[in-house]
């Protein structure tokens, strides 16, 4: 059980914040704010529902219902960077929750025992009418929503999706398209009933948002929706493609930020706008050369859930001349994908795998970091083999850094930090003697 | 002590070796599978004998190089054993969607090692009550039939389905009798002998095991218990697979006369049944909807009402709580599945197991205190 730690130890761990190079995305937290305060406003109208919901749950429907949603992952996050975890960790744990656990799920867990305080960062989520989780990524989510049914009382749907291994035993196959979902391969073609059972699911979804709302779902405006959030999916992916360039001119430091509107609100007139202008700004960098680092040294990326309290690590390699070029957990679909002159033989075990070694390949970098959550098993149990086979298949070379995503205690910074410089000597050096050329689309 | 349990006996405390004998000796395939969500019956009727893969305690030095050590020591000992070739023995692997972990066991399984040769995965749902999981569940134990009779080249019929799923059930009564054997008070078996027989019914070729238990059962029903009273304890757990728990529980003074474990009770408690006519179909509800393991969605009520019910049967005084570190399944439903127990007022102790310590001296001394309570 962790003690209650004083505001003071928080501040201390929470001192490394991300640094954002770009302008656009400097509105983010206001927009976050915002979100929260919408939110807050309307929850006492008529008729007007709340749901709380698994990262990965489309939100299309919900928007079309307008349905007010709440992501307790993001929660955890926002608790994370703007205020004291442990208030509701500890509390979890007392409880019984131990913490071997999911931080996210202690935070939220704790924040429930603590009874919705009014005074949680950015006055925290409202209580629930409904609670939506998928199956999609990890496991832990669909026990973490049921036992918050039992404790909350409120009908909970789980969005069942067969997640299924490659055929045979060569390990993953992997195409542009599935780098939008991590990689994660929904159904497999020589098993066509986990894709119906999949379709089923989704259609429950709908029947059970109709349900708890009362009213039938509006078909056309769904399919508007639907239409709107895959243009602003559309302009992500265009903006993805830009950060091929070398020097980058968007790197993770800013794009972790960068992700909340197409995440949490895709398909709004706000996301659209957002993302056109990040677009604008990130195309000007690239035809400007403007890099995030002056000269660009090495190229990297991130896999796994950043360390939210600790988002300046990012920034750290880039007063050492490298940059953390893309971020794979959230998807990193560019416009084109490969590399013909760096394809491997063979891309790993599995498709989450898979998507590692190919933003590798794909965004034209020289290495790895695999941050590595120990509450987190779904990610994280992959991190080894990703290891591996970037080094088997690429020769690149990788380093595991260990710390909770929302859990500074468990940051040990003087080893983490030596750990990166060493390893920044060999991905630096390696990158001098890079055996492959460089690749974009405009390159076709 | 009856004599009739050295089979069993054997087979347990020298599973690997035993059961690499016995297969020479019957010349028939082996199958290995993981957890409790595999249709057996399949790979039975197709010519494998099955054995459950178990994992040790031990330390983890191979594995360590690819799961690291938030994975549950269950899986990592499983690995670390596949890796020193202690599973050579396997002419077959088929690995359920159980939880994360296992899912991956699958992958890296299928991408590191060149052996078995026929490996599988079936694909479960997690909603295994939703309406719509029979016809997925059913599909897939058509897939695991269709791919092992291409493996084989032969094809597998309804009628040795039928065969093998018959032969299953009459192990799952034979199961339920010999721990029917704990209820009166005190019991006729120990906790150990029972918890050695349901070891040896995951582990033995099926007809080696039926015919060892009708012998068992044929001398020990009916008889009066020669055993002492004594705290009565029941054992709820992620995963035991050896008798280390069961023996220091015993040790101290209590009997574990009954479990909520699933290479125990949850493993044999509900049968396929009569109703044959189609028999992937009863296959499929009977792998559905039988006592859940807690990764299941749904699976807290019935989990709950199991505990409550054997408590009741079997006069439970006390309920230990063993899950392995890092499960999460088991780790989410024990705050209120805890609270839910204490209510029923039973007493109630948790120990976090790892299988590279196995039962250590601290987890002795609790048990042993927990004990003294339950003797107040
Ligand atoms: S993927 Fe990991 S961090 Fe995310 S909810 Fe699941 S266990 Fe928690
Ligand atoms: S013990 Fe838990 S985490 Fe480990 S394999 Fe079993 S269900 Fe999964």
């Amino acid at each position: 059980m962790s003690e209650l730690k004083d505001s003071e130890e928080v501040k201390k761990a929470n001192r490394m914040r991300g640094k954002k190079h770009l302008k656009t995305t400097q509105e983010i937290s206001q927009i976050v704010k915002d979100y929260y305060a919408e939110r807050a406003e309307k929850v006492g109208d008529p008729g007007q529902k709340i749901a709380w919901c698994g990262v990965a749950v489309p939100k299309q429907p919900m928007q079309a219902m307008d349905v007010l949603a709440y992501y307790p992952e993001q929660y955890g996050t926002v608790v994370a960077t703007r205020g004291n975890p442990f208030r509701f960790i500890s509390r979890a744990e007392e409880w019984g929750l131990s913490r071997e656990m999911c931080g996210y799920a202690r935070i939220t867990i704790g924040y429930i025992l603590e009874g919705f305080p009014e005074d949680a960062p950015l006055g925290g989520m409202k209580r629930p009418d409904m609670l939506i989780t998928t199956t999609a990524v990890c496991d832990t989510r669909v026990k973490w929503w049921e036992l918050m049914g039992e404790m909350l009382e409120v009908p909970v749907y789980v969005l069942e999706a067969p997640e299924m291994p490659p055929i045979g035993r060569k390990g993953a196959t992997i195409t542009g398209g599935d780098m939008e979902t991590a990689g994660i391969q929904i159904g497999r073609k020589d098993a066509p009933h986990t894709m119906g059972f999949g379709g089923q699911n989704y259609a429950g979804y709908i029947k059970f948002l109709e349900d708890v709302c009362g009213k039938k779902m509006d078909a056309k405006r769904l399919a508007e929706i639907q239409k709107a959030s895959g243009r602003v999916s559309k302009i992500r992916r265009e903006i993805n493609e830009y950060r091929k360039a070398i020097p980058t001119p968007m790197g993770s430091a800013d794009a972790f930020a960068a992700m909340f509107p197409g995440m949490y609100m895709p398909g709004t007139p706000l996301a659209d706008d957002f993302y056109s202008r990040l677009r604008a700004e990130v195309k000007e960098r690239m035809d400007n050369k403007i890099g995030i680092v002056e000269d660009e040294k090495f190229r990297l990326v991130w896999s796994g859930i950043p360390f939210w309290y600790n988002l300046g690590l990012i920034n750290y390699f880039e007063q050492k001349g490298g940059v953390v070029v893309i971020d794979t957990a959230y998807g990193c679909a560019a416009q084109s994908s490969g590399n013909p002159n760096r394809e491997p033989e063979k891309w790993g075990m599995n498709g989450m795998v898979a998507s590692v070694v190919k933003a590798v390949v794909d965004y034209n970098c020289d290495g790895a970091i695999l941050s590595y959550t120990p509450t987190c098993r779904a990610l994280y149990v992959n991190q080894m083999e990703i290891q591996h086979t970037l080094m088997e298949e690429l020769g690149a070379p990788s380093l595991l850094l260990e710390s909770d995503m929302v859990d500074p205690s468990s940051f040990n910074e003087a080893q983490t930090m030596s750990r990166i410089d060493a390893f920044i000597e060999v991905v630096a050096e390696k990158a001098k003697q890079r055996k492959w050329t460089p690749y974009m689309k405009e390159q076709l | 002590m009856s004599d009739k349990m050295a089979p069993f006996r054997e087979v347990v405390s020298n599973r690997h070796e035993w059961i690499a004998g016995r297969k020479k000796e019957t010349g028939r395939k082996l199958a290995g599978y993981f957890c409790d969500y595999v249709p057996e019956e399949v790979l039975y009727a197709a010519g494998y004998d099955t054995i459950r893969i178990t994992g040790g305690v031990g330390n983890v030095e191979k594995a360590d190089n690819h799961l690291q050590s938030n994975v549950c020591s269950f899986s990592r000992r499983c690995f670390e054993q596949a890796l020193q070739g202690v599973f050579d023995y396997l002419d077959g692997l088929v690995v359920p969607h159980a939880c994360d972990v296992i899912t991956k066991m699958y992958d890296l399984w299928a991408y590191r090692m060149e052996s078995p040769d026929f490996i599988h995965y079936v694909w479960v749902p997690h909603k295994v009550f939703d309406k719509n999981a029979q016809a997925v569940m059913v599909g897939e134990i058509k897939r695991l039939k269709k791919e092992l009779e291409n493996h084989l080249g032969t094809e597998i019929s309804d009628d040795s389905l039928r065969e093998a799923i018959k032969i299953y059930d009459e192990t799952r009564r034979l199961m339920k009798r010999v721990y029917r054997l704990r209820a009166s008070n005190p019991p006729v078996i120990s906790g150990r002998d029972a918890f050695t027989v349901a070891l040896a019914s995951i582990l033995a070729p099926r007809e080696d095991f039926n015919r060892w238990a009708r012998d068992y059962l044929a001398e020990m029903e009916g008889k009066e218990s020669s055993l002492e009273r004594r705290p009565r304890v029941l054992v709820t757990a992620s995963m035991l697979e050896d008798l280390d728990l069961i023996g220091a529980i015993e040790d101290s003074g209590a009997w574990v006369v009954a479990d909520d474990v699933c290479t125990g009770s949850r493993y044999f408690w509900d049968e396929v049944g009569e109703d044959l006519e189609k028999p992937i179909d009863a296959l499929a509800k009977r792998y559905l909807n039988k006592l859940p393991c807690p990764r299941s969605v749904g699976s807290m009520a019935p989990r709950r009402e199991h505990i409550l019910s054997l408590g009741d049967d079997y006069a439970v005084d006390g309920v230990i709580f063993y899950i392995l570190r890092c499960c999460d399944a088991q780790l989410f439903q024990y705050p209120l599945l805890n609270q839910r127990t204490r209510e029923a007022g039973h007493k109630v102790l948790y120990i976090q197991g790892d299988q590279t310590a196995g039962i250590n001296e601290a987890i002795t001394n609790r048990v042993k205190a927990f004990t003294e309570i339950l003797g107040e």
